[in-house]
């Protein structure tokens, strides 16, 4: 063997090595998913398994437990709140981008500034201001927060991407007869597409994943979102169900998985175009 | 097609820095205007206030008679080809020339039409289904200049539209880009660095500096009558050769002497430069173009008087001529406009420059024949055409005798006044 050669086998060996430790957990809540509750605390948990044990865990969690309910809850909520932050962030980027007004600077800054608190910090305010609003225990009520948590990443993702683009181009369409909005409908919109793809991953992981707020919020079963149904498995009177837990987790875990592998390309193509360029 | 008229415009940026001042200019229609100057000379904010990408601060714009200060670049008409190109890299070669046509609700049959046409005109026909990202530098250039054709606008713009392009590549457009215009009879205003294209493209030149204005005259005009040291020396390649000379009478004439030698100013010359006589007894910057300087021995029979002795530095043969630099015992010019120029080509040279004005001597570029039998460190007999030399105020650094045209400082001012 060349030393081309073994160095290369020695990368794809260490590469492997990452992807299976990347992997591992999600294989092993699958495989927890399978097993029954007696099974589940051997390790290393055993290879067979049983189609009705299968069915008995994801038949509960989907019967029993209503879980397709609090997924389509997630969905609704994400989809939303991540489509209006790109509404409202991406004009807001190539504002910041490409307009000079009083203050541009200090606001782009201010903006970003406002991601660094942690949801922890205001979840109080926004319970009292979303019960003001009478909006507890509804849609919009977790809606509102959280565009208003994704929009500062929005903004700034999209100012990175937008200065990437020359400024010659806006100016070439505007001279070809564009106004501003425009310019930004009809001719940058489809070239920052990696940039809201970017965008949106990074508020759709946030958002699918967010728990505190969503607990203040939402009251009735009816409208959890996965996180909070995940966490009432766990109550005072019942010791968890790990095997049903883990069917939960997969519960969680499979959509945004899906989400991931129809933008990941695009994903990384829009960093590398970001970063290096 | 239109007229385009700037009169006193100024542009000041938000930061306080001043990019032009009281600029007035009239492109006539059809004509086809070279904006150039060094960087930062403010050529390029001059053409992107046309194009109503860049406020007006001062003075008005006017397209064919209408002011424009306060209309949206789409409210013009006017069509712009940027350094970069600036194609919609998403779009076809078809959807980037047709672009505007859509946008303005051309009828299809009519955009189809039109782009073809152009496609035709510009060689891209076979290429008018790619992307921009699957084209050379080349064709981007011409996809750019089709974007401009295919809108029939009223004025283009060009702002250093071939600077990308390799050399080679270059003066293959600079002729295409001319033929082009010739062909449309559209009226131009095109913005380069480079003072070749200035002089082969241009219906007249516009030479900024500074944001001022220093002249506007047809290439040739600016090549034989410079207004000032600027031009003198910007425009030109290799550059006017500028010596400080002492201007003496003898007899009913001049002379320009130069350390231990003298040149002789022709009668017709000093009739046609009214003023120079004042400055009899007084030191001037002589200029002295390349082409005037031939080896005597290829020259016949040449008085002393019109004769410069010199040591050849070192030669350049170009196939076509030879190149020979010069050493004279004379100080170089050097003044603020002659430095500006130089600190643009390269800052060494300014240093150069300075080294040499403190030796008192300046290496001069004359284009000898090919028969020249110059040599490297060898004595040299030079003929000067003395029927056209250059003569600039060293105080004002403009052009002395160039009465009536639009310049720098008046060389005399006084005597203007009482006028």
């Amino acid at each position: 063997m060349t030393p081309q050669r073994i160095g290369r086998t020695i990368s794809y060996l260490v590469l492997i090595l990452i992807g299976l430790a990347g992997i591992a957990p999600f294989l092993y809540l699958l495989l927890l998913s399978f097993k029954s509750r007696l099974d589940i605390l051997d390790v290393p948990p055993p290879l067979h398994f049983d189609w009705s044990t299968i069915k008995a865990n994801y038949g509960q969690v989907i019967h029993d437990d209503h879980y397709f309910t609090f997924v389509k809850n997630s969905i609704v909520i994400t989809g939303i709140s991540t489509l209006i932050a790109l509404v409202l962030g991406v004009p807001a980027g190539y504002a910041f981008s490409r307009l000079r007004f009083r203050g541009s600077d200090t606001w782009a800054s201010t903006i970003l500034s406002f991601r660094f608190m942690p949801p922890v910090a205001v979840a109080i305010p926004i319970y009292l201001m979303i019960r003001y609003l009478g909006l507890l225990d509804g849609y919009l009520g977790l809606i509102l927060p959280y565009v208003a948590f994704s929009l500062p990443l929005v903004v700034w993702i999209m100012i990175g991407f937008f200065d990437e683009i020359p400024r010659e181009i806006d100016e070439a369409a505007m001279v070809d007869g564009l106004t501003r909005p425009l310019v930004l409908l009809r001719v940058l919109l489809p070239l920052a597409r990696p940039g809201m793809l970017v965008a949106a991953t990074f508020g759709v992981i946030f958002v699918w994943n967010e728990f505190l707020v969503g607990l203040y919020v939402i009251n009735s079963q009816d409208h959890y979102t996965i996180p909070i149904a995940a966490s009432s498995l766990l109550t005072v009177e019942s010791p968890i169900d790990w095997d049903v837990a883990a069917a939960v987790g997969i519960f969680t875990v499979v959509p945004i998985l899906i989400f991931s592998i129809i933008v990941q390309r695009y994903i990384v193509r829009g960093i590398t175009a970001g970063a290096v360029r | 097609m239109a007229t385009v008229s700037f009169s006193g415009v100024g542009k000041v940026y938000r930061d306080g820095t001043r990019a032009l001042s009281d600029f007035t200019l009239d492109v006539a229609d059809g004509e086809f205007m070279v904006f150039v100057g060094p960087s930062g000379c403010g050529k390029t904010t001059a053409l992107r206030m046309v194009a109503g990408l860049e406020d007006i601060t001062e003075g008005e714009i006017r397209i064919a008679d209408k002011v424009v200060n306060g209309l949206h670049p789409r409210r013009r008409d006017i069509a712009m080809v940027f350094q970069n190109y600036a194609l919609y890299p998403h779009m076809t070669v078809y959807k980037n020339i047709a672009f505007a046509l859509k946008v303005r609700k051309t009828p299809p049959e009519e955009i189809k039409r039109r782009v073809e046409e152009a496609g035709r005109i510009l060689g891209l026909s076979a290429e008018l289904k790619r992307k921009p990202a699957q084209l050379s530098g080349g064709q981007r250039q011409r996809v750019a200049m089709g974007r401009a054709i295919v809108r029939n606008p009223q004025a283009f713009l060009m702002d250093e539209p071939l600077s990308n392009l390799d050399a080679k590549l270059r003066v293959q457009m600079r002729a295409e880009i001319a033929r082009i215009q010739h062909e449309l009879g559209a009226t131009t205003i095109y913005v380069t660095h480079d003072q070749v294209e200035a002089m082969t493209m241009g219906d007249r030149v516009a030479v900024l500096r500074k944001g001022q204005l220093q002249q506007v005259d047809a290439p040739q005009q600016v090549y034989d009558r410079p207004a000032n040291l600027f031009v003198a020396s910007f425009i030109g390649s290799p550059e006017m050769n500028l010596v400080e000379a002492h201007l003496e009478r003898a007899g009913d004439g001049l002379v320009c002497r130069l350390a231990g030698q003298v040149l002789a100013v022709p009668p017709e010359l000093v009739r046609a430069r009214p003023g120079l006589d004042g400055y009899a007894g007084k030191t001037i910057g002589l200029g002295i173009r390349p082409e005037q300087l031939e080896d005597a021995a290829l020259a016949g029979d040449v008085p002393p008087e019109n004769r410069l002795r010199g040591k050849i530095v070192t030669t350049e043969l170009l196939g076509s001529e030879l190149l020979a630099h010069v050493e004279l015992e004379a100080a170089p010019v050097v003044t603020q406009e002659v430095r500006e120029v130089l600190e643009d080509v390269d800052r060494s040279r300014v240093v150069d420059l300075e080294s040499e004005a403190q030796a008192r001597r300046t290496v001069v570029i004359g284009r000898f024949g090919i028969g020249s039998g110059a040599r490297a460190g060898e004595d040299v007999e030079m003929r000067v055409d003395t029927r056209r030399l250059h003569f600039f105020d060293l105080e004002s650094e403009a052009a002395i005798g160039r009465d009536g045209m639009r310049s720098g400082p008046d060389p005399l001012p006084t005597a203007r006044l009482d006028g």
